[in-house]
Protein backbone atom coordinates (compact mmCIF):
# COMPACT_ATOMS: atom_id res chain seq x y z
CA UNK A 1 0.00 0.00 0.00
CA UNK A 2 1.07 4.02 -0.71
CA UNK A 3 -0.13 6.54 2.01
CA UNK A 4 0.56 10.14 0.07
CA UNK A 5 1.17 13.03 3.24
CA UNK A 6 1.07 16.10 2.02
CA UNK A 7 2.72 18.98 4.45
CA UNK A 8 3.09 22.57 3.81
CA UNK A 9 3.72 25.84 5.68
CA UNK A 10 0.51 27.45 6.14
CA UNK A 11 -2.74 25.82 4.64
CA UNK A 12 -1.87 25.30 1.36
CA UNK A 13 -1.92 20.97 2.32
CA UNK A 14 -5.43 20.82 3.52
CA UNK A 15 -6.52 23.60 0.92
CA UNK A 16 -5.14 21.31 -2.19
CA UNK A 17 -6.48 18.17 -1.12
CA UNK A 18 -10.09 20.05 -0.61
CA UNK A 19 -9.60 21.18 -4.20
CA UNK A 20 -8.39 17.34 -5.48
CA UNK A 21 -11.15 16.58 -3.76
CA UNK A 22 -13.95 18.29 -5.80
CA UNK A 23 -12.51 17.29 -9.00
CA UNK A 24 -11.73 13.67 -8.58
CA UNK A 25 -13.83 12.89 -5.46
CA UNK A 26 -13.16 10.99 -2.11
CA UNK A 27 -9.68 8.93 -1.90
CA UNK A 28 -8.50 6.86 1.02
CA UNK A 29 -4.98 6.81 2.40
CA UNK A 30 -4.00 10.50 1.85
CA UNK A 31 -3.44 12.57 4.87
CA UNK A 32 -2.15 16.48 5.50
CA UNK A 33 -0.13 18.13 7.72
CA UNK A 34 0.00 22.13 8.23
CA UNK A 35 3.30 23.42 9.61
CA UNK A 36 2.13 27.07 11.23
CA UNK A 37 4.42 29.35 12.34
CA UNK A 38 2.96 29.23 15.83
CA UNK A 39 4.95 25.66 15.79
CA UNK A 40 8.77 24.80 16.15
CA UNK A 41 10.48 22.00 14.40
CA UNK A 42 10.39 19.51 17.32
CA UNK A 43 6.49 19.83 16.87
CA UNK A 44 6.75 19.65 13.33
CA UNK A 45 8.64 16.16 13.50
CA UNK A 46 6.51 14.81 16.39
CA UNK A 47 3.29 15.66 14.34
CA UNK A 48 5.25 13.97 11.06
CA UNK A 49 6.17 10.81 13.63
CA UNK A 50 2.42 9.90 14.13
CA UNK A 51 1.67 10.39 10.64
CA UNK A 52 4.69 8.34 9.31
CA UNK A 53 4.23 5.00 11.29
CA UNK A 54 5.34 1.30 10.08
CA UNK A 55 6.85 2.57 6.57
CA UNK A 56 8.08 -1.11 5.09
CA UNK A 57 7.89 -2.62 1.76
CA UNK A 58 3.88 -2.98 2.61
CA UNK A 59 3.57 0.79 3.79
CA UNK A 60 5.47 2.74 1.27
CA UNK A 61 4.95 7.17 1.63
CA UNK A 62 5.07 9.65 -0.91
CA UNK A 63 4.93 12.70 0.65
CA UNK A 64 4.28 15.88 -1.19
CA UNK A 65 6.15 19.35 0.30
CA UNK A 66 5.70 23.00 -0.82
CA UNK A 67 9.20 23.96 -1.55
CA UNK A 68 12.90 22.69 -1.40
CA UNK A 69 14.62 23.10 1.62
CA UNK A 70 11.61 24.46 3.69
CA UNK A 71 11.01 22.67 7.05
CA UNK A 72 8.26 20.47 5.67
CA UNK A 73 10.72 18.92 2.72
CA UNK A 74 14.16 18.81 5.27
CA UNK A 75 11.62 17.17 8.17
CA UNK A 76 10.32 15.18 5.23
CA UNK A 77 14.12 14.10 4.48
CA UNK A 78 14.63 12.81 7.76
CA UNK A 79 11.96 9.78 6.97
CA UNK A 80 12.98 9.36 3.25
CA UNK A 81 17.38 9.42 3.96
CA UNK A 82 18.38 5.83 3.11
CA UNK A 83 15.34 4.31 2.73
CA UNK A 84 13.44 3.58 -0.35
CA UNK A 85 9.60 3.16 0.80
CA UNK A 86 9.40 6.54 1.34
CA UNK A 87 9.60 9.52 -1.35
CA UNK A 88 9.56 13.17 -1.52
CA UNK A 89 8.67 15.14 -3.98
CA UNK A 90 8.75 18.86 -3.46
CA UNK A 91 6.81 21.85 -5.66
CA UNK A 92 3.71 20.29 -5.08
CA UNK A 93 1.24 21.37 -7.36
CA UNK A 94 -2.44 19.99 -7.82
CA UNK A 95 -1.87 17.73 -10.93
CA UNK A 96 0.70 16.30 -9.17
CA UNK A 97 -0.97 15.42 -6.74
CA UNK A 98 -4.07 14.42 -8.17
CA UNK A 99 -1.73 12.29 -10.46
CA UNK A 100 -0.38 10.79 -7.38
CA UNK A 101 -3.98 9.82 -5.56
CA UNK A 102 -5.46 8.15 -8.75
CA UNK A 103 -2.61 6.08 -9.53
CA UNK A 104 -1.47 5.13 -6.37
CA UNK A 105 -2.90 1.57 -6.55
CA UNK A 106 -1.49 -1.05 -7.81
CA UNK A 107 2.06 0.72 -8.35
CA UNK A 108 5.02 0.88 -6.79
CA UNK A 109 6.49 3.11 -4.80
CA UNK A 110 9.09 3.51 -7.62
CA UNK A 111 6.81 3.18 -10.69
CA UNK A 112 4.67 5.81 -8.95
CA UNK A 113 7.02 8.39 -8.55
CA UNK A 114 9.01 7.67 -11.94
CA UNK A 115 5.48 8.83 -13.44
CA UNK A 116 5.20 11.65 -11.52
CA UNK A 117 8.48 13.05 -12.23
CA UNK A 118 7.88 12.87 -15.89
CA UNK A 119 4.64 14.78 -15.75
CA UNK A 120 6.35 17.45 -14.02
CA UNK A 121 7.03 19.70 -17.14
CA UNK A 122 3.41 19.50 -18.25
CA UNK A 123 2.09 20.41 -14.93
CA UNK A 124 2.98 24.37 -14.90
CA UNK A 125 3.46 26.25 -17.84
CA UNK A 126 2.28 29.86 -19.51
CA UNK A 127 -0.76 29.30 -21.58
CA UNK A 128 0.37 30.20 -25.44
CA UNK A 129 -3.36 31.20 -26.88
CA UNK B 1 33.95 38.11 4.07
CA UNK B 2 31.13 40.92 4.00
CA UNK B 3 28.58 39.63 6.97
CA UNK B 4 25.38 40.92 5.60
CA UNK B 5 22.90 39.07 7.69
CA UNK B 6 23.96 37.18 10.74
CA UNK B 7 21.13 35.00 12.44
CA UNK B 8 20.16 32.79 14.91
CA UNK B 9 17.89 29.76 13.54
CA UNK B 10 17.51 26.81 15.06
CA UNK B 11 16.66 25.36 11.51
CA UNK B 12 19.74 26.63 10.03
CA UNK B 13 18.92 26.42 6.16
CA UNK B 14 14.86 26.93 5.74
CA UNK B 15 12.18 28.07 3.83
CA UNK B 16 12.62 31.76 5.28
CA UNK B 17 16.02 31.80 4.25
CA UNK B 18 16.00 30.65 0.99
CA UNK B 19 13.21 32.71 -0.02
CA UNK B 20 13.47 35.96 1.93
CA UNK B 21 17.11 36.24 4.06
CA UNK B 22 19.19 35.45 0.80
CA UNK B 23 17.62 37.89 -0.95
CA UNK B 24 17.74 40.40 1.62
CA UNK B 25 21.47 39.70 2.52
CA UNK B 26 22.32 39.79 -1.35
CA UNK B 27 24.19 36.69 -0.14
CA UNK B 28 26.26 34.79 -2.61
CA UNK B 29 27.16 32.73 0.24
CA UNK B 30 25.49 31.04 3.42
CA UNK B 31 28.25 29.79 6.39
CA UNK B 32 26.88 27.98 8.86
CA UNK B 33 28.88 27.32 11.96
CA UNK B 34 27.48 24.31 13.96
CA UNK B 35 29.55 21.96 15.84
CA UNK B 36 26.57 19.13 14.92
CA UNK B 37 26.31 19.94 11.32
CA UNK B 38 29.73 19.81 10.76
CA UNK B 39 30.10 16.37 11.91
CA UNK B 40 26.84 14.65 10.46
CA UNK B 41 26.38 13.59 6.88
CA UNK B 42 22.81 13.82 6.87
CA UNK B 43 22.43 17.17 8.05
CA UNK B 44 25.22 18.12 5.41
CA UNK B 45 23.19 16.44 2.52
CA UNK B 46 19.69 18.83 3.78
CA UNK B 47 21.72 21.72 3.72
CA UNK B 48 22.60 21.14 0.76
CA UNK B 49 19.91 20.26 -0.70
CA UNK B 50 18.16 23.37 0.67
CA UNK B 51 20.67 25.92 -0.31
CA UNK B 52 19.81 27.22 -3.95
CA UNK B 53 21.90 26.53 -6.64
CA UNK B 54 23.90 30.00 -7.17
CA UNK B 55 24.66 30.58 -3.26
CA UNK B 56 27.69 29.35 -1.47
CA UNK B 57 27.73 26.49 0.86
CA UNK B 58 30.25 26.74 3.91
CA UNK B 59 29.70 24.35 6.91
CA UNK B 60 32.25 24.61 9.76
CA UNK B 61 32.25 23.66 13.12
CA UNK B 62 32.17 26.91 15.31
CA UNK B 63 35.89 26.97 15.83
CA UNK B 64 37.00 26.52 12.31
CA UNK B 65 34.50 29.34 11.94
CA UNK B 66 35.81 31.86 14.09
CA UNK B 67 39.28 31.21 12.14
CA UNK B 68 37.89 31.91 8.76
CA UNK B 69 36.33 34.42 10.32
CA UNK B 70 39.48 36.18 11.84
CA UNK B 71 41.79 35.60 8.62
CA UNK B 72 39.37 35.89 5.62
CA UNK B 73 39.75 39.08 3.98
CA UNK B 74 37.56 38.78 0.93
CA UNK B 75 34.16 40.93 0.33
CA UNK B 76 31.69 38.05 -0.27
CA UNK B 77 28.55 39.02 1.15
CA UNK B 78 27.69 36.48 3.18
CA UNK B 79 24.55 35.56 5.90
CA UNK B 80 25.79 33.50 8.81
CA UNK B 81 23.92 31.21 10.43
CA UNK B 82 24.37 29.61 13.99
CA UNK B 83 21.84 27.66 15.77
CA UNK B 84 21.08 28.91 19.01
CA UNK B 85 22.26 32.11 21.48
CA UNK B 86 25.10 29.80 22.91
CA UNK B 87 26.66 29.46 19.39
CA UNK B 88 26.31 33.30 18.68
CA UNK B 89 27.81 34.18 21.91
CA UNK B 90 31.02 32.00 21.17
CA UNK B 91 31.48 33.65 17.55
CA UNK B 92 30.72 37.01 18.01
CA UNK B 93 33.86 38.47 18.93
CA UNK B 94 35.00 37.05 15.88
CA UNK B 95 32.50 39.32 13.35
CA UNK B 96 34.50 42.75 13.72
CA UNK B 97 31.80 44.20 11.74
CA UNK B 98 28.75 42.97 12.59
CA UNK B 99 26.68 45.47 14.70
CA UNK B 100 23.12 43.50 15.08
CA UNK B 101 22.48 40.03 15.50
CA UNK B 102 18.85 38.96 13.86
CA UNK B 103 16.97 36.24 16.19
CA UNK B 104 14.53 34.32 13.93
CA UNK B 105 13.31 30.76 15.28
CA UNK B 106 14.21 29.47 18.81
CA UNK B 107 11.69 27.37 19.77
CA UNK B 108 11.95 24.30 21.39
CA UNK B 109 8.37 24.62 23.26
CA UNK B 110 8.84 22.25 26.29
CA UNK B 111 9.41 24.31 29.91
CA UNK B 112 10.63 27.13 28.34
CA UNK B 113 8.87 30.94 28.06
CA UNK B 114 7.68 32.18 25.43
CA UNK B 115 8.61 35.50 24.47
CA UNK B 116 7.31 35.96 20.82
CA UNK B 117 5.92 32.99 18.23
CA UNK B 118 9.31 32.03 17.17
CA UNK B 119 11.09 32.68 20.44
CA UNK B 120 10.97 30.70 23.19
CA UNK B 121 13.63 30.85 25.79
CA UNK B 122 15.13 28.83 28.57
CA UNK B 123 17.28 30.42 31.44
CA UNK B 124 20.66 29.54 29.82
CA UNK B 125 19.55 31.01 26.30
CA UNK B 126 18.13 34.42 27.75
CA UNK B 127 21.28 34.84 30.38
CA UNK B 128 23.46 33.94 26.55
CA UNK B 129 21.14 36.62 25.25
CA UNK B 130 21.86 39.39 28.01
CA UNK B 131 25.35 38.89 27.29
CA UNK B 132 25.02 39.13 23.82
CA UNK B 133 22.95 42.11 24.10
CA UNK B 134 25.78 44.05 25.76
CA UNK B 135 27.63 43.75 22.24
CA UNK B 136 25.22 43.90 19.81
CA UNK B 137 21.92 45.17 19.22
CA UNK B 138 19.73 42.00 19.27
CA UNK B 139 16.47 41.86 16.94
CA UNK B 140 13.98 39.57 16.65
CA UNK B 141 12.43 39.23 12.89
CA UNK B 142 11.14 35.74 11.28
CA UNK B 143 11.33 36.93 8.21
CA UNK B 144 12.82 40.50 6.71
CA UNK B 145 9.64 42.10 5.99
CA UNK B 146 8.56 41.79 9.88
CA UNK B 147 8.76 44.72 12.08
CA UNK B 148 11.98 44.65 13.97
CA UNK B 149 11.50 44.17 17.67
CA UNK B 150 14.27 44.28 20.54
CA UNK B 151 14.59 41.63 21.96
CA UNK B 152 16.40 42.67 25.17
CA UNK B 153 13.47 45.14 25.61
CA UNK B 154 10.89 41.86 24.93
CA UNK B 155 12.97 40.07 27.47
CA UNK B 156 12.80 42.34 30.26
Amino acid sequence: MIKILVVSHGEMAKGILNSAQMIIGKFDNVDYLVFNEKMGISELEEEMNKKITNISDEMQYLIFTDILGGSPFNTACRFSFENENVSIIYGMNLPLLMQAIISKEGNSLEELVKNIVESIPESSGLCEI
Amino acid sequence: MEIKVFRIDDRLIHGQIVTAWIANAEAKQILVADDSAAKDSFQQTLLKMATPKNIELKIMNLADAKQLLESDETDVKTLLLVRGPKQALQIIDSCKDVTSVNVGNINMKKGKKKILDNCWLDETETNDLMELGKKVELEVRAVPNDHKQNLIELIK
